[in-house]
């Protein structure tokens, strides 16, 4: 059974209001269909303003989508009861691109990543400091980071923070919307790196939304190419990448620098 | 981050020094019963409109009354009255700003509607008008201004609440389950709440003059309460012979929507983390 099912889903966006509520409205996403498996990773490459955020923010159940229909797990999340609606986002997490913005700069590390905690499980502050330690250890940082304040951390440890609260509820799936686009290529392999052990650890799939080619030829297990809202091709075996056909992929394509520079 | 802001507050001269003179008053306010040294509504024709003495510091009024002591018991219903509209003003607006910012839709619509519609009228006169349906008197001094004031507020609160709304660590919260009175608490309050008591500050010493202005007019504060606004416009028939009756009413708001003013300013700047 696959993990995400998304059946024709359309968002639109008012772009002029007019006293009737009847303007023009913007086509952000259009009858995309997607099917993601556990423990795969789905790349969603496509350029700015491609509708590949907003299909993410569907997902995640952010924003509605006007038609189509999400099923996660097997069951469709718009038409559940909002108790059982809540169970499942659980397993169903985030990290945002900008990660300053993610992150409320007046919480200490340690609130910051307990926050998912708090919603779903009863632990006494004790335990709960315990489950903080150790899943700042899982993504790499020292647990004397938990009484630091965001603003003392550089741009890839706080990327690990937003990591660390993803991953803090054991999820099936995390949308990475541009995870590592603002980071520095450095860091930005680091966290890949960590990513790849996340998903090997904990049988996680993630919906990798980028326009980085590179990044998901190295995450990826298969690729989609978004377009003015639609997908406009699939790729079932990320390591046929040179077997893309539509114009708008080749051009994506050949702006990705080689893998193996000649001379 | 308190204990940098501290800091930071105390650097400030203007704050420490108009602080002083808002604590000072509020020392009046309190204890206004053993400062005053008469009773201030105590009628002796007798000794009217006497120079300062050692037993009448200030002088006494048309009506014999000790000007010392009603100044001082005057604090109590300025103040007390301001703040109150006040914190009133505050709480309503708060609750719907937020809940119209952060709910959106209809209920939004609707109440900026409201607001609209509110703020096209100048809001003394809305004021004015209000008192004029309900009568003068205390209660509905009190009232009319929050009728009239939470619309600013509510707006202003709405923006903030908008401005923050969509910030990446609101979207992570949701995902995360928050619910979303918890959001409002954990996440949008503590932002707009040092903006807020900016704007609480800044406005206060506006609102103490339109109590008075009010009470001058005889809409406000009815005699024989001690109220500056009223002491004015008592003295006002005397203003050839002794000018000092008004002067020192006058005074004493002067000095406290200035020092109410600096407060606010400085807060402000003080609390504008782009001087980092």
């Amino acid at each position: 059974m696959s993990l995400l099912e998304i059946k024709g889903i359309s968002k639109t966006y008012p772009i002029e209001t007019t006293l009737w509520g009847k303007g023009k409205r913007l086509e952000a996403v259009k009858n995309v269909s997607l099917t993601l498996h556990e423990g795969t990773c789905l790349g969603l490459v496509g350029e700015s303003g491609s509708g590949k955020s907003t299909l993410g923010k569907m997902i995640l159940g952010l924003e509605r989508p006007d038609q189509g229909e999400i099923f996660f797990q097997g069951k469709n999340l718009f038409q559940l009861a909002a108790k059982e609606q809540k169970e499942l986002r659980q397993n169903l997490q985030v990290v945002f691109q900008d990660c300053y913005s993610s992150v409320n700069p007046r919480l200490s590390i340690g609130n910051i990543i307990a926050e998912p905690i708090k919603n779903y499980e009863k632990l006494t502050p004790a335990e709960e400091k315990k489950r903080v330690g150790e899943l700042l250890e899982k993504v790499g940082l020292s647990p004397g980071n938990m009484d630091k304040y965001p603003h003392q951390l550089s741009g890839g440890q706080l990327q690990r923070v937003n990591i660390a609260r993803a991953i803090a509820l054991h999820p099936k799936l995390i949308v990475l919307d541009e995870a590592v686009s603002s980071l520095d290529v450095f860091v930005q392999a680091q966290i890949l790196d960590l990513l790849a052990d996340l998903k090997k650890e904990f049988q996680l799939a993630y919906l990798f939304i980028t326009h980085d080619l590179q990044a998901v030829h190295y995450m990826a297990d298969r690729l989609a190419v978004m377009y003015k809202g639609q997908i406009i091709e699939m790729l079932d075996d990320i390591k046929q990448l040179n077997q893309l056909e539509h114009p708008i992929s080749r051009k994506l394509l050949s702006s990705m620098l080689p893998l193996h520079p000649r001379g | 981050m308190l204990r940098m802001l501290m800091v930071r507050l105390f650097q400030k001269k203007a704050l420490l020094f108009s602080g002083a003179i808002i604590l000072i008053m509020f020392v009046l306010v309190l204890f206004a019963p053993v400062l005053a040294p008469h009773d201030p509504n105590i009628i002796d024709i007798e000794h009217k409109l006497q120079a300062p003495s050692w037993d009448f510091p200030l002088g006494t009024d048309h009506l014999g009354r000790c000007i010392l002591s009603r100044l001082i018991f005057g604090t109590r219903v300025s103040l007390g009255t301001a703040f109150l509209v006040m914190v009133v003003t505050m709480i309503i607006s708060i609750f719907i700003g937020t809940y119209a910012g952060y709910k959106g839709g209809r209920i939004d619509y609707l109440f900026m509607r409201i607001c609209d519609v509110l703020l096209a009228f100048p809001s003394l006169f809305l004021a004015l008008a209000l008192i004029g349906i309900l009568g003068p008197g205390p209660l509905n001094l009190f009232l009319a201004m929050v009728l009239v004031q939470w619309v600013f507020y509510a707006r202003i609160i709405r923006g903030m609440v908008l401005s923050v709304k969509e910030q990446n660590y609101i979207l992570a919260a949701k995902v995360s389950g928050t619910p979303g009175p918890m959001i409002v608490i954990r996440h949008i309050f503590p932002v707009i709440l040092s903006q807020v008591a900016v704007l609480f500050f800044m406005d206060i010493g506006g609102i103490i003059l339109t109590i008075s202005g009010l009470s001058f007019l005889g809409l406000g504060i009815q005699p024989p309460t001690a109220e500056w606004g009223a002491m004015i416009n008592d003295s006002k028939q005397f203003f050839r012979s002794h000018p000092s009756l008004m002067m020192y009413p006058g005074l004493m708001i002067l000095t406290i929507v200035m020092a109410f003013n600096l407060f606010g300013d400085t807060l402000r700047d003080a609390l504008d983390v782009r001087q980092d």
